[in-house]
């Protein structure tokens, strides 16, 4: 019986375990949609962190709570994911401006670096390389980064989530390519 | 050409993270569930504002209106005096009090 329900809920729909969560406070259904998204957020939230998976999931935890907390307010109008994605990136803020580690724009960086090296040396580019060299994006590409590969959101729903024009959405996506195709191709260069 | 670059990040995003006990983490971080009395909200509210109807029909000063009296006057059909008036707008007050009530969805 207990396997049954829980098959059900499994089966469901995000708009059905939302609905039983706000209908008769279901906290198995609410359990279903953290263990449905926390992959996709908790990566999210690594990358925007710089790879500090513990810093990461005590924020992916957070956005959880804050879902549940604020889930009267989801509209069915996005999908649950995007609006999952708002918070999160809300709370990645947040916490950045707590600590004081907004980082200035180098703008003119990104010129000096070559960015072809990367395309030329492609099959060599580890995970644990692009983790590093995301971790030396500036909070603002790294999030538009983050945002639009791995959340999937499009530069309009990146804008909204991480409120920032989507012209410099796509200056950030731009310049944080540029950047990782140097940092990778540098880094695989041969001697 | 710089479509190298997208599939390595495309890829590493489709890489999933296993739960790990995040979930379970989660579950224990929410707020406890608050007992769901829908009546406890309404009784409260109508009890106040009848309480407070009758502490102010008692401490009326002498002389003014006697909403007790009005109801007196109501019980014997006697609806046009204006003790009986001021009864029946304290009944209509509580009357549409309760109609917002009910119809709150919360």
């Amino acid at each position: 019986m207990g396997d049954r329900i829980a098959e059900g809920k499994v089966a469901a729909s995000d708009a059905d375990l939302i609905l039983a969560v706000l209908d008769r406070d279901d906290r198995e259904a609410f359990a279903e949609l953290v263990r449905r998204h926390q992959s996709k957020i908790r990566t999210v939230l690594r990358r925007l962190t710089g790879g500090d998976a513990a810093f990461a999931d005590d924020l992916a935890q957070d956005t959880f709570v804050l879902a549940w907390r604020n889930l009267k307010n989801f509209r069915f109008e996005a999908r649950f994911s995007t609006w999952l994605y708002r918070i999160a990136f809300n709370a990645w803020q947040s916490e950045v401006r707590k600590r004081r580690e907004l980082l200035l724009e180098n703008a003119d960086e990104v010129a000096a670096l070559d960015e072809t090296a990367f395309d030329e040396m492609p099959d060599v580019a580890s995970r644990v390389d692009l983790e590093r060299a995301i971790a030396t994006l500036s909070d603002g590409e790294r999030a538009a980064i983050a945002a639009c590969y791995y959340a999937d959101l499009s530069h309009e729903e990146a804008a909204q989530a991480l409120g920032m024009p989507v012209g410099t959405v796509k200056t950030h996506v731009l310049r944080a390519k540029a950047k990782l195709r140097a940092r990778l191709g540098r880094k695989e260069t041969p001697r | 050409m710089s479509d190298r670059l997208d599939q390595v990040l495309r890829e590493d995003a489709r890489v999933a993270l296993d739960d790990a006990g995040f979930a379970a983490r989660v579950m224990r971080a929410l707020p406890p569930a608050l007992p769901r009395h829908s009546w406890l909200k309404p009784v409260l509210l109508l009890g106040a504002t009848a309480l407070g109807s009758l502490l102010a029909a008692l401490f009326l000063p002498a002389g003014s209106i006697a909403v007790v009296q009005g109801f007196v006057d109501l019980a014997q059909h006697r609806v046009m005096t204006p003790a009986a008036m001021a009864a029946l707008g304290m009944g209509l007050a509580l009357a549409i009090s309760s109609i917002v009530l009910a119809a709150e969805t919360d």
